[in-house]
């Protein structure tokens, strides 16, 4: 009798782990889809980013530009900036990296399993288009890396012309937090600065948040 | 009670069901980090000429001789001249360079900056060949070297002299072996601003930047040291009886960021107080330094003005990192102590027109405004200034403002004459936010509005800088400092500034003739303070004439910065640096072979040597646990089903 109580008392104690893991797991993921809907409708108020439009009222995180892949059909909200706060919801642009669109490096990273696991499907020759605050960009992929983050940091925004993808790499690694970074690169096709709506104010300085001197 | 150890065993093998898994992932993701570092783009044309630099420190106490060897190699088919561009630490004392070619060596001159440049173009002309270097504003120096033969390899050595920082019971010292690129240099700027003509190149893939770095440090630090680190390279350090040798742990480093050196001294063997003395050429020198006692003294009520840009380049990271270093200092705030805050951009915008009294409740408001401030507009950071320098506190208060910039402004000489006007009682402790702060500015404007700047890079160390710096300033400073020295003395920095707590004094001094003691005065918010530094048991230094000229043309330079480019100025300027041989704004170092080398009819081409750009950004983190917590998930319910079988089977 106490032998079977205490098969039952694991089974409930198992399930019940269960139940937490598998919610927090999905939630995770139910998150990051659940925000792109949000932010799709932020994105859409902002006037290509040049606004601040908070997806949610208490968010502390903003869009700041537009990803598509037309191949893949995907598009996706980018976020002004790359701490884990923002990556939850959606792939977050390098506050020093160049802005969106603009002349220089710029960089956005996302989740290896939730937005960016496309990345491993992207070829040489794909299409990308960037749409930012200082106009959009049309980008075709050159290539990948794959690097170690404990050794390497992500060159200086004026340091080359080109946008770059950062995911975490292996792709299918369980445990979070690894060192190797896949990073696609992408170089600039055309700069189409002529995106309805009002132009940015003029300005050397602001055209290049995180960067200025 | 047989349940819960049952259960706590399946809870173990869960556990080490999720350790397994663990590790296994683990080892998934780190396979030999070398090998997949792949490099695609190729077709790189590789550099005719490169550069090996080897810098060997000799520290002795608070002072170290420096020497910089340069190798320049031309590995191509033509004759080749090149330039660098060489960050040096600030107030570096650079005072001789030599031409070494092959076993012979050309040792330089000092001259005039225009004088130089036109003997470095003669000798070019003639085919013979030369080294120079010259020096911007600032600390960016300039080598260049011509008609070197093809195959040939040359050296540019150049030696300085230094002075090491002791603050809160460490010693450090730092190498740039790179510089952020400077914002006057960029897009628009005209070629000549920074004072010398070179423009700045970066190397475009900094694993292709023909340079190569190796660093040796010998120390002396004169106490018995308790620990010797570098946050920034793996070193190697070995101890021979007082003196310890430092060098990199790898033979050679990329130049990508500054290289820093830590030591501390054994808690015992703290020093409070170190003179330094040399009699060169019948003239004396002296070298103080002085820790007043650490204050336990009451903590004065005080008026905190903090001022936030919220300029268009603030935008992304660097505003959210300046709301939280507001926000911790509001936290900070205590019952009778009095605050305000306010943001500027193309305009200004205060939260309350006057300081008020820091009760919760008004903290509590001013916190809530601060979170929602947003970063736009332009930077117009001299009504901001004044605002912040404006008022007065009442009396027993002492008055900070706290300005929390990226100091990305267009004319900071202005705003430091601002600051020297309006300063009053108040005192300035910039803090420098984002990625790449304007480092100069905020230390011209600490000095100008005598506090001290905080430099936050990385929103790692915010709250351990934001701390630091609070509890600096909860502790009241040393004021009116002054030492008394004989007449005819010239002493410098001649205004000393405010010392807060575990800042040291420090001055170099020229003197009329060897003194034994002087007296140093203070006021602690109490009491006034006198001590008598002991100046016959100092010890024997070198270099000491070079860094008081250093200091000598610093204060002029200052001069310079705040009234503008006077002849006068100018002619103090190049006398002393003359004097001293030293390279400065005005005067460059030049070096010219007898004999021509190279054919009137052969070319020469010119390279110019790239810097590596600083180490930029850090990656993000770039996994959920989703995956994780889902395998676990699928474990558990494995076991429940387990459980579930057993209990059926035993009924």
């Amino acid at each position: 009798m106490k032998r079977q109580r205490g098969w039952r008392w694991l089974m409930f104690g198992a399930l019940m782990l269960a139940a937490g893991l598998g919610l927090d797991g999905v939630w995770i993921h139910a998150k990051a889809a659940l925000a792109q809907l949000l932010l799709a409708r932020a994105w859409a108020r902002s006037d290509h980013g040049r606004e601040t439009r908070r997806p949610w009222p208490w968010a502390d995180i903003a869009p700041v530009a537009r990803l598509s892949v037309p191949r893949l059909h995907r598009d996706l909200i980018v976020l002004d900036g790359d701490n884990g706060q923002a990556l939850a919801f959606g792939p977050g642009w390098t506050s020093g990296s160049a802005a969106p669109g603009s002349h220089g490096l710029s960089v956005i990273s996302a989740h290896r399993d939730t937005q960016f696991r496309f990345l491993q499907m992207l070829w040489p020759g794909d299409r990308l288009h960037l749409e930012g605050p200082h106009g959009g960009s049309d980008y075709r992929v050159i290539g990948h890396r794959i690097l170690d983050s404990r050794h390497e940091r992500i060159p200086a925004a004026n340091s080359m012309d080109g946008l770059w993808l950062v995911t975490c790499y292996p792709f299918d690694a369980i445990v979070p937090g690894g060192p190797l970074r896949y990073v696609v690169q992408a170089s600039r096709m055309n700069l189409n600065k002529a995106t309805s709506g009002s132009l940015p104010e003029s300005g050397t300085i602001a055209d290049r948040p995180g960067q200025n001197l | 009670m047989h349940t819960s150890p049952r259960f706590m065993s399946a809870l173990c093998h869960l556990l080490v069901l999720g350790g397994l898994l663990f590790g296994l992932a683990a080892h998934a993701t780190a396979p030999g980090s070398g090998e997949l570092r792949l490099h695609d783009r190729g077709g790189h044309g590789h550099s005719l000429a490169s550069l090996d630099t080897d810098v060997d420190y000799r520290i002795s106490g608070l002072v170290a001789e420096v020497q910089v060897r340069q190798q320049f190699r031309n590995a191509g088919k033509d004759w080749l001249e090149g330039d660098y561009l060489l960050p040096l630490p600030p107030g570096a004392a650079v005072y001789s360079m030599s031409l070494d070619i092959g076993e012979r060596r050309i040792v330089a001159g000092i001259q005039r900056k225009e004088a130089a440049q036109k003997v470095f173009a003669q000798a070019r002309a003639d085919g013979r060949q030369a080294a120079l270097v010259e020096a911007d504003n600032g600390n960016l120096f300039r080598t260049a070297v011509t008609n070197v033969a093809p195959g040939a390899t040359v050296t540019i050595e150049l030696h300085y002299w230094q002075r090491i920082d002791y603050r809160a019971g460490e010693f450090s010292l730092h190498f740039p072996l790179t510089f952020t690129p400077r914002y006057h240099m960029r897009e628009g700027a005209q070629p000549g601003d920074a004072g010398i003509t070179t423009a700045q190149v970066f190397a475009d893939d900094d694993a292709r930047a023909p340079l190569r770095t190796h660093i040796a440090v010998q120390l002396d630090a004169g106490v018995a040291l308790a620990a010797v680190d570098s946050p920034s390279h793996a070193i190697v350090s070995t101890q021979h009886g007082k003196r310890w040798e430092i060098r990199l742990r790898d033979a050679s480093v990329l130049p990508d960021r500054d290289f820093v050196l830590r030591w501390q001294p054994k808690p015992q063997a703290q020093p409070n107080v170190a003179s330094f003395s040399e009699d060169i050429d019948g003239a004396h020198y002296a070298m103080l330094m002085l820790l007043p006692p650490q204050q336990q003294a009451q903590r004065l009520p005080r008026e905190l003005i903090l001022i936030i840009d919220t300029s268009g380049s603030m935008g992304g990271e660097s505003i959210r990192q300046a709301r939280a270093a507001l926000d911790l200092a509001l936290g900070q705030l205590q019952p009778g102590d009095r605050f305000n805050v306010a943001e500027f951009n193309s305009i200004l915008n205060p939260w309350r027109p006057e300081a008020v009294a820091a009760t919760p409740a008004a903290v509590q408001q001013a916190q809530a405004w601060v979170d929602q401030l947003q970063a736009r507009g332009g930077t117009e950071m001299a009504p901001a200034l004044s605002f912040a320098l404006a008022g007065h506190a009442p009396p027993g208060y002492v008055r900070q403002v706290l300005f929390a910039t990226d100091g990305a402004v267009d004319d900071p000489n202005g705003l430091m004459q601002l600051i020297d006007q309006q300063l009053g009682d108040s005192r300035l402790f910039p803090i420098g936010i984002g990625s790449a702060p304007n480092a100069d500015f905020l230390q011209a404007a600490a000095r100008h509005g005598r506090g001290s700047e905080t430099l936050i890079a990385d929103r790692a160390v915010l709250d351990a800088k934001m701390h630091e710096l609070l509890q600096k300033l909860d502790h009241p400073a040393m004021r009116e400092l002054h030492v008394d020295w004989p007449a005819g003395t010239q002493a410098y920095p001649r205004q000393l500034p405010d010392l807060y707590l575990g800042e040291p004094l420090l001055v170099t001094a020229k003197l009329a003739q060897p003194i034994s003691r002087v007296q140093v005065h203070g006021q602690l918010p109490d009491r006034a303070w006198t001590v008598p530094a002991d100046l016959s048991a100092s010890t024997a230094a070198q270099g000491l004439d070079r860094l008081w000229a250093q200091a000598r043309i610093a204060d002029l330079m200052d001069q310079v910065a705040r009234g503008g480019e006077s002849a006068a100025l100018v002619k103090e300027v190049t006398d002393t640096a003359l004097a001293a041989h030293l390279v400065s704004r005005y005067t460059s170092l030049v070096a010219v072979d007898r004999t021509p080398a190279r054919a009137a009819d052969a070319t020469l081409r010119h390279e110019q040597i790239p810097n590596v750009m600083p180490s930029g950004t850090h990656f993000a983190q770039t996994a959920t646990p989703a995956e994780l917590e889902l395998w676990l998930a699928l474990c558990a319910l494995l076991l429940a089903v387990i459980a579930w079988l057993m209990q059926r089977v035993r009924r």
